[in-house]
């Protein structure tokens, strides 16, 4: 119960799906979506392939609370090898696909091989095909969702899909599903576009069952009412995650001109406000509304009206000026970090990584790394396809984001990520990334606990493998930092194993009451706390086992060597070489940052 | 003496403070006794920086204010 106890397998080379239960020990151990996956993936894929060959599987997993009434229980995850680093990737999603695909009765996809011809996955419950998908091939998500609802005459289906990006394999490529929301992160669009695997459609009727529906009902109710009472949650619902950029500005981690300054002189150009306020043009505001993901009771995602007459506009006949606004995370990104002043050139932006499948956050900071190369004069127009590529030109932005959307011309170049293109031109202190993947929000000198967090995240730089917000805006310091990023990693690997956001800051007794009253097993909070651990440590051998070390335990030059120009943490650098060897020793790691041996046996993963 | 508040995405309706840019307060008062005159309980988790240092929670108590000084305050928030 809670799992639909079903996993479908398809076999891109061979053209076949099969069903088959789901290894029941296993999510008894890992739970679901993340950790049950990353499961799988290391049962019965390469960790040494090359992320893009056919040896290396891809998988859609649900979690036990996905498609339930919980709040916030839609998510699903795109698990795989990235193409960014040879990490493990993993990325998460809202929106309503994973609900749906639960509802068709399925726990889980595993994609193998790689199909001679384009094809996508229709599902209709029980039904499972691969159908020909050369109509939709090089067509963007924003339409290939619709003509695959007009080929079934379903406009119900959801889907999750890749644009040219990932066609392409640009390296940060996503997958999007219900036209704006992406498992965004570490290149899983690449992958499935180097599968020639277009889309996943679902049809799902099936329903959900839980082990005891009252009790379930019960503790629903207890969480729903504590979300519903909550300060943070209301934030979130009235300002989204964009009320954050004044916060970082001020605090001066705010990466800005590819980290070179950590507070922006243009801040009141592209924050909330900038968003709220009113524009002389048409009286209308960037921000037009909210929305909530399945079940959601916070309703965090913003959707944006776009100024009709923007410059970006012009050349687009019939282009969506209404669609999925800006976030913290883009906002930084197609902002402050290529020194851009124009909220609706950010807005544009991100439309197109979203009508292309591209991640907005790698996407941004590999652009202003480009701009950084450009500025010292290691690229010049002769490269950039006589773009002059400087901070602060939106018009460099909105044409990079097209072209790279497609793979064209420099943007080809832009779709290898930061540390390729950094390497390539002989500056890979230019690359803000780690494992290869971009960094979000957040510089590691003025958040050193984020530092600590970016270096040692399984899935590369990543805001969301660990929540150390609270203790970073107070101290400034190496001290104490390990425990706080080791602890909430492990909640991080439990939260999104169950099915369930981040946002609502879910404690491990409501999740504890959640699994207890839907699903077998044990699920108490002293449970919970080994799971996630165990989850950390698999992700982990996954990683060593693909040929990562501890030398890939870092951050970016910048943020060791060179001194915060200004803000809280002027003067300093991200103390990383304290804090590390502190991390290892509390995860019960050796000093080469390898579980031990006795690690292992106490997780039950030897 | 005359201290400067900013005050970011904290919920300012909910708050005691709404439309304040000033606070007068005795000279050599503690970040402690800045809060309690703008009516927000130091059990509420607000992040305080004084000019441009953060000061934790625990320190509130001794930091002492100087005449110009810039108190920001602003809420917990989980980035995304
Ligand atoms: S809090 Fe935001 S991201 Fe999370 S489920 Fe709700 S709307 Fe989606």
């Amino acid at each position: 119960m809670s799992w639909q106890g079903k996993v479908l397998r398809v076999n891109l080379t061979a053209g076949t799906c099969k069903g088959e239960d789901i290894n029941m020990d296993w999510a008894l151990s890992f739970l679901g979506q993340r950790g049950l996956a990353t499961k799988y993936m290391m049962a019965e894929s390469d960790p040494a392939a090359d992320p893009l060959s056919p040896a290396n599987n891809l998988i859609f997993a649900t979690g036990p609370l996905t498609g339930t009434p919980a709040s916030t229980g839609g998510r699903y995850s795109v698990i795989t090898k990235s193409p960014l680093g040879n990490q493990i990737a993993c990325s998460n999603s809202g929106g309503h696909f994973g609900a749906e695909l639960k509802n068709a009765g399925w726990d889980m996809v595993i994609f193998e091989g790689r199909s001679e011809k384009p094809v996508y996955l229709f599902i209709d419950d029980d039904e499972a095909q691969l159908l020909d998908a050369s109509e939709i091939w090089g067509k963007s998500v924003w339409e290939t969702e619709p003509a695959i609802k007009t080929i079934h005459q379903d406009p119900q289906i959801k889907i999750a899909s890749i644009g040219v990006a990932g066609e392409k394999m640009v390296r940060f490529a996503c997958v999007v599903n219900d036209l704006d929301r992406a498992a965004g992160r570490s290149g899983v669009g690449a992958v499935m576009g180097s599968k020639q695997l277009k889309a996943i459609a679902v049809r799902g009727n099936k329903g959900i069952g839980v082990k005891d529906m009252t009790a379930f009902l019960a503790a629903a109710a207890v969480s729903n009412k504590r979300i519903a009472d909550d300060d943070e949650a209301k934030g979130l619902t009235e300002d989204g995650t964009m009320a954050m950029m004044n916060i970082t500005n001020s605090y001066g981690s705010l990466p800005t001109r590819n980290n070179r300054e950590l507070q922006f002189d243009g801040i009141d150009t592209v924050n909330l406000q900038a968003m709220k306020s009113l524009r002389k043009s048409d009286g209308k505001a960037n921000l037009k509304t909210n929305k909530a993901c399945f079940a959601c009771t916070i309703g965090c995602g913003r959707v944006a009206q776009m100024d009709p007459d923007h410059f970006s506009l012009s050349q687009r006949k019939n282009f969506p000026t209404v669609s999925g606004g800006l976030e913290y995370e883009s906002g930084y990104s197609l902002g402050p970090m290529v020194g851009v002043n124009d909220i609706e050139a950010a807005t544009y932006a991100n439309y197109v990584c979203n009508e292309q499948g591209m991640d907005p956050i790698s996407f941004g900071a590999t652009l202003s790394a480009a701009m950084e190369l450009f500025e010292t004069g290691a690229i010049t127009q002769k490269e950039t396809g006589g773009v002059n590529l400087k901070f602060g030109s939106a018009d460099a932005l909105v044409k990079m984001v097209e072209l790279t959307g497609r793979a064209e011309g420099f943007g080809e170049e832009l779709g290898m990520g930061s540390t390729r293109l950094c390497n390539k031109y002989g500056h890979p202190e230019f690359a803000m990334a780690v494992k290869g993947q971009e960094i979000p929000g957040y510089d590691g000198r003025a958040m050193q606990g984020m530092g600590l967090a970016y270096a040692t995240s399984n899935r590369g730089a990543c805001h969301l493998r660990a929540s150390t917000y609270g203790d970073d805006f107070e101290h400034i310091r190496p001290e104490g930092k390990a425990r706080v990023v080791v602890d909430t990693q492990n909640d991080t690997g439990t939260t999104d194993s169950a099915g369930i956001c981040q946002f609502p800051g879910y404690s491990m007794e409501e999740i504890s009451a959640l699994l207890s009253a839907a699903c077998e097993g044990d699920w108490s909070v002293e449970n919970l706390g080994v799971v996630g651990e165990r989850i950390w440590n698999l992700e982990k051998q996954f990683n060593l086992a693909a040929g990562l070390t501890m030398a890939d335990d870092t951050l970016p030059e910048r943020m060791l060597k060179e001194p915060a120009p200004s803000g809280a943490a002027k003067g300093k650098v991200c103390e990383l070489d304290k804090m590390l060897p502190e991390y290892y020793e509390l995860r019960g790691w050796n000093k080469k940052g390898e579980p031990t041996k006795e690690t292992l046996t106490r997780l039950s993963l030897d | 003496m005359k201290i400067h508040l900013q005050f970011i995405a904290l919920r300012l309706a909910e708050l005691p403070t709404e439309g304040k840019d000033e606070l007068e307060l005795e000279e050599g008062a503690s970040l402690t006794e800045a809060l309690d005159a703008l009516g927000i309980s130091d059990n509420k988790s607000y992040m305080t920086l004084v000019n441009e240092s953060s000061i934790p929670g625990t320190e509130r108590a001794t930091t002492i204010l100087a005449d110009g000084d810039t108190l920001t305050l602003f809420s917990p928030i989980k980035g995304g």
